[in-house]
């Protein structure tokens, strides 16, 4: 949206959109400097700073948890317990310690199926259990003849573990050579974003666009379904003025959550990991940046 | 409803009204029976294709799967090197260039250390590529195959599986088929053969179905999602979930279901693609993969046959009716002709045209009958008013008679009243009221010589002619008698025995007479079987005259005697008839002594004869109000005034 706008050039930027392949890790895109800026977990951000990676979050976009685990009620499963000696399907992402921290958390021994991507192996019952975004593949299962009153669903926010996810990161040293593109780049994604939900026909408009030139599939029904969980996931209702700022409590409590599952033994610095560019007081900046990169997932 | 419309509209419309009800329904359940047996034919038809489609596709899915499976028996049977397996998988590959050129590449991939015990990947991989075949080694940290569909899908469902379709610059979908070794005398999963499939091919077969050329087909997976379709935007973008939701169409969405569930059916669809209308999809399941195929077909252009035989039905139906309608009015009209023709006829004759001629009708139905019966009752009408005319001339001619009688009769009464201008010692008034044309009763007064007054009131039993025959022989029989050398016994007694002789009727006379002398006021009375006359005395009460001398005059031969008294001046002496004192009123009741002694004590004030005789009259009058006068009225009031000095 913001590109398509022409958002990102009235910030002074030329930014072009790359699509990573699903088995490489957003941030080792980041690492092998194949972008400026990429779109990232909370989770996946704080895991890798922790690991000594010199990246910085300059932007929390997503300020609560998607995830969702879901099973058919006809499996039996009905209390999170149920899942107890099941086949759980996650995905072989950065984020895959939460549900598996949720599993443990409450003692469930189940079965852990590793997924690339997708829920056909739930579809096809090879598994009973399988971890989901709410704004995305819950509505896959919609789409695929499964009836809401046929699934029962384990939100982790309601299990405390909210945690935030979608932000925007960049390498530490592109933050310190350039302060101004980094800003400017956050603000002009957020613009994004809320012109999107001001606009939600011409965003389905632009989206179907995008999923067109790369063959990714594209319905009304699921993408409204995903443009309206998203806004509710970044627009809390109340909370609008926080719009991708990072709060030193929610940075607390998720780093706590993940050293607490043995995810990171380390938290880090807020400060270092964290850089409020939203609401540093410098105007946009001139300075043209060309050749720009980021890398985005579009789900 | 139809009051005032006429017997011919009656019956046009309840015939019409009965024959459209009775048609209709039968046109209705023509058309329900013609459109089931239609729907069935086509339904029929419409499996037919949509089986036989199903039936063709499957073909190829069935024949990539056996070769799947064969591949699978050949790894399990046979530990390949790396070299035989490329050699293999290429040369099936090869082998299928002409006969299924829709398989695009064939794989295995090995579970980790499967292959080799060093190594953890081991996938290869066989595609055509630029007319040849190329044969690839893959897998490694950079493609970690075993989280992968294609790869966990058989591994853990342990058995064959279709994934599901994806695009790979084209449409694809790979069968992916688990292989195993036995290991500790147990069946451990060894590896994965997957053969990818081009669809292509799909949309072209699926897109020949035409059903009278506006159907369409188009070809959903296992879950839904849209492989083929004439709309290519919907091709693996949409599920007919989502088409569903975006439509709002419930239907739909349980059509999808049963569609994904492996079953067939026919229903409603909401829309066609292309006319917009509305449709109806029948679905049958591919046997090989789960996949649905679905057929729709707009409703109008299939039912065009239906609706051009019911247009036709119903235009020769509406011509009927008005056929009908026209023949209706026609019958109608000419049953009801004679019918108006008598209405007509029998209208004149009700205002009095009894000469009117009557239709002649020579039918014999209802209407000839009520024609005829009309005749009679004119022919007997005219008889009866014949005879009425004659009945009423002979009936005015007794009227006539009788009221000649009547004024004979009141002749034979004295007619001067006040009957003695020139005497001035009494005063008289007298009243005689028939009940019928002539009457029974009577009075007379006449002098005997200058001082004395001769007074008679009579009632003859009976009334009518006879009766008053009767009362003119008494009247004539005591004016003949009477002089002034009888009394009034031997007078009364004389009358009796005249009318006693030759009574064959044995009819009698209830009878008082008096002899008054004007000067003194003495009189003599006779009373024969009559009411008992009151004297109203001057101021002192009223007096009954009780005195009888016998039975009434005509019933034997008897004599009778006679009494005196003497009236004072003023005193009033009041005769009647038993006509005053039996009066009825409505309810039975006679009027009676007690009322006419209640009259003339009222009467005291102003004894005058007339005065008194007419509020006697009056107060009868009043009390029978309403009935009709049963006998004769007499009243005879005389007033003694010897002085002159009391003027009534």
């Amino acid at each position: 949206m913001a590109q398509e706008l022409g958002i990102y050039n009235k910030y002074g930027l030329d930014v072009v959109f790359q699509h990573k392949p699903p088995q490489r890790k957003l941030i080792s895109v980041l690492m092998d400097k194949n972008a400026d800026f990429v779109t990232d977990f909370l989770s996946s951000g704080i895991k890798m700073r922790s690991s000594g990676m010199k990246i910085v979050n300059i932007g929390q976009i997503s300020q609560r948890s998607a995830l969702v685990f879901v099973a058919l009620k006809s499996s039996g499963i009905k209390r999170l317990e149920d899942i107890n000696g099941n086949k759980v399907g996650i995905w072989m992402v950065d984020f895959q310690e939460i549900p598996k921290a949720l599993l443990e958390k409450h003692k469930i021994k189940a079965e852990i199926i590793p997924v690339v991507s997708g829920i056909e192996l739930f579809l096809h019952r090879g598994i009973d259990v399988i971890a989901v975004m709410w704004y995305n593949e819950y509505h896959e299962l919609l789409s695929s003849g499964i009836n809401e009153d046929e699934i029962t669903t384990f939100f982790f926010k309601d299990y405390n573990l909210d945690i935030p996810e979608d932000g925007i990161y960049c390498l530490q040293e592109t933050y310190e050579k350039n302060p101004e593109m980094c800003r400017n780049f956050a603000r002009a994604s957020i613009e994004g974003w809320q012109a999107a939900f001001r606009n939600k026909k011409r965003a389905l408009e632009i989206i179907h666009k995008y999923c067109r030139e790369n063959h990714i599939p594209y319905n009304n029904a699921h993408q409204s379904w995903m443009l309206n969980r998203m806004e509710e996931l970044i627009m809390i209702p109340g909370e609008e003025h926080i719009l991708g700022f990072l709060s030193p409590k929610v940075y607390l409590d998720t780093a706590k959550k993940l050293k607490f599952t043995g995810v990171i033994k380390t938290i880090p610095d807020y400060n270092e990991f964290y850089k409020d560019v939203l609401n540093s007081n410098t105007s946009p900046g001139k300075d043209k940046k060309t050749g720009g990169k980021e890398e985005n997932v579009q789900k | 409803m139809f009051k005032n419309r006429s017997l011919a509209f009656k019956q046009s419309f309840y015939i019409l009204f009965s024959v459209i009800v009775v048609s209709l329904g039968i046109f209705s359940y023509v058309t329900c029976y013609v459109w089931s047996m239609m729907q069935e034919g086509i339904e029929t038809s419409t499996r037919h294709i949509g089986e036989s489609t199903a039936n063709r596709l499957d073909q190829i899915f069935i024949e990539t799967s056996r070769l799947g499976k064969q591949l699978a028996i050949q790894f399990e049977n046979s530990r390949m090197t790396d070299e035989e397996i490329g050699k293999l998988l290429t040369t099936t590959l090869e082998s299928m260039q002409y006969d299924r050129p829709e398989i695009y590449s064939l794989s295995v991939a090995y579970a980790p250390y499967c292959f080799d015990k060093n190594k953890e990947y081991f996938m290869v991989y066989a595609s055509r590529k630029d007319g040849g075949i190329k044969l690839e080694h893959t897998g490694g940290t950079d493609y970690e195959y075993f989280y992968y569909n294609w790869y966990t899908l058989p591994k853990t469902l342990e058995h064959a599986v279709w994934t599901e379709p994806y695009f790979d610059e084209v449409v694809m979908a790979s069968y992916a088929v688990p292989f195993f070794r036995e290991q500790n005398g147990k069946q451990e999963f060894t590896g994965v053969i997957t053969i990818d499939l081009s669809l292509s091919w799909l949309q072209k077969a699926v897109s020949t179905i035409k059903l009278n050329n506006a159907g369409y087909a188009f070809l959903i997976s296992k879950f839904g999602r849209v492989i083929t379709h004439p709309d290519s935007e919907r091709i693996m973008n949409e599920t007919i979930f989502s088409m569903a939701e975006e439509r709002e169409d419930k239907f739909l969405r349980d059509a999808g279901r049963d569609m994904i569930a492996g079953k067939s059916g026919l229903v409603p669809y909401q829309k066609h693609l292309i006319s917009q209308k509305k449709a109806w999809m029948f679905y049958t399941p591919l046997q090989s993969n789960g996949w649905s195929l679905g057929i729709i077909y707009p409703e109008d252009q299939l039912y065009e046959a239906i609706v051009s035989m019911e247009i036709t039905i119903f235009s020769l139906f509406l011509i009927g009716m008005l056929l009908l309608l026209g023949v209706i009015i026609w019958i109608s009209l000419k049953i009801t002709r004679p019918l108006r023709i008598l209405t007509k006829a029998t209208g004149e004759i009700g205002s009095g045209n009894f000469h009117a001629a009557m239709p002649e009708i020579t039918a014999n139905d209802e209407i000839g009958k009520l024609s005829k019966a009309f005749s009679a009752m004119q022919s007997a009408l005219l008889k009866h008013i014949e005879n009425l005319k004659e009945t009423t001339a002979a009936k005015e001619k007794i009227e006539s008679e009788l009221k000649i009688a009547k004024d004979i009769q009141m002749g034979i009464l004295p007619q001067l009243l006040p009957p003695f201008p020139e005497c001035q010692e009494f005063s008289l008034f007298a009243v005689l009221n028939s009940a019928k044309a002539v009457g029974g009763d009577l009075y007379d007064f006449f002098h005997l010589d200058e001082d004395h007054v001769c007074i008679v009131i009579g009632d003859v039993s009976g009334k009518g002619v006879p009766a008053s025959l009767f009362m003119a022989v008494t009247q004539t029989l005591h004016r003949g008698i009477a002089n002034i050398k009888m009394n009034t016994g031997e007078i009364v007694t004389k009358v009796s025995k005249s009318l006693s002789q030759n009574n064959e009727t044995s009819m009698f006379v209830t009878y008082f007479m008096l002899i008054l002398n004007v000067r003194t006021g003495e009189m003599q009375y006779t009373n024969a079987g009559h009411n008992p006359p009151f004297i109203l005395r001057n101021g002192d009460g009223i007096t009954k005259i009780t005195q009888r001398h016998g039975p009434p005059a005509g019933v034997a031969e008897l004599d009778y005697g006679m009494d005196t008294m003497t009236l004072n001046p003023g005193d009033t002496l009041v005769l009647y008839t038993d006509g005053v004192t039996e009066a009825m009123n409505v309810d039975n009741h006679e009027f009676g002594e007690n009322r006419l002694l209640g009259i003339l004590a009222d009467s005291a004030a102003n004894p005058a004869p007339k005065n008194i005789t007419k509020n006697i009259l009056f107060a009868v009058s009043k009390f029978t109000a309403g009935q009709e006068q049963s006998d004769d009225i007499t009243i005879l009031a005389l007033r003694f005034a010897p002085n002159g000095l009391i003027k009534g």
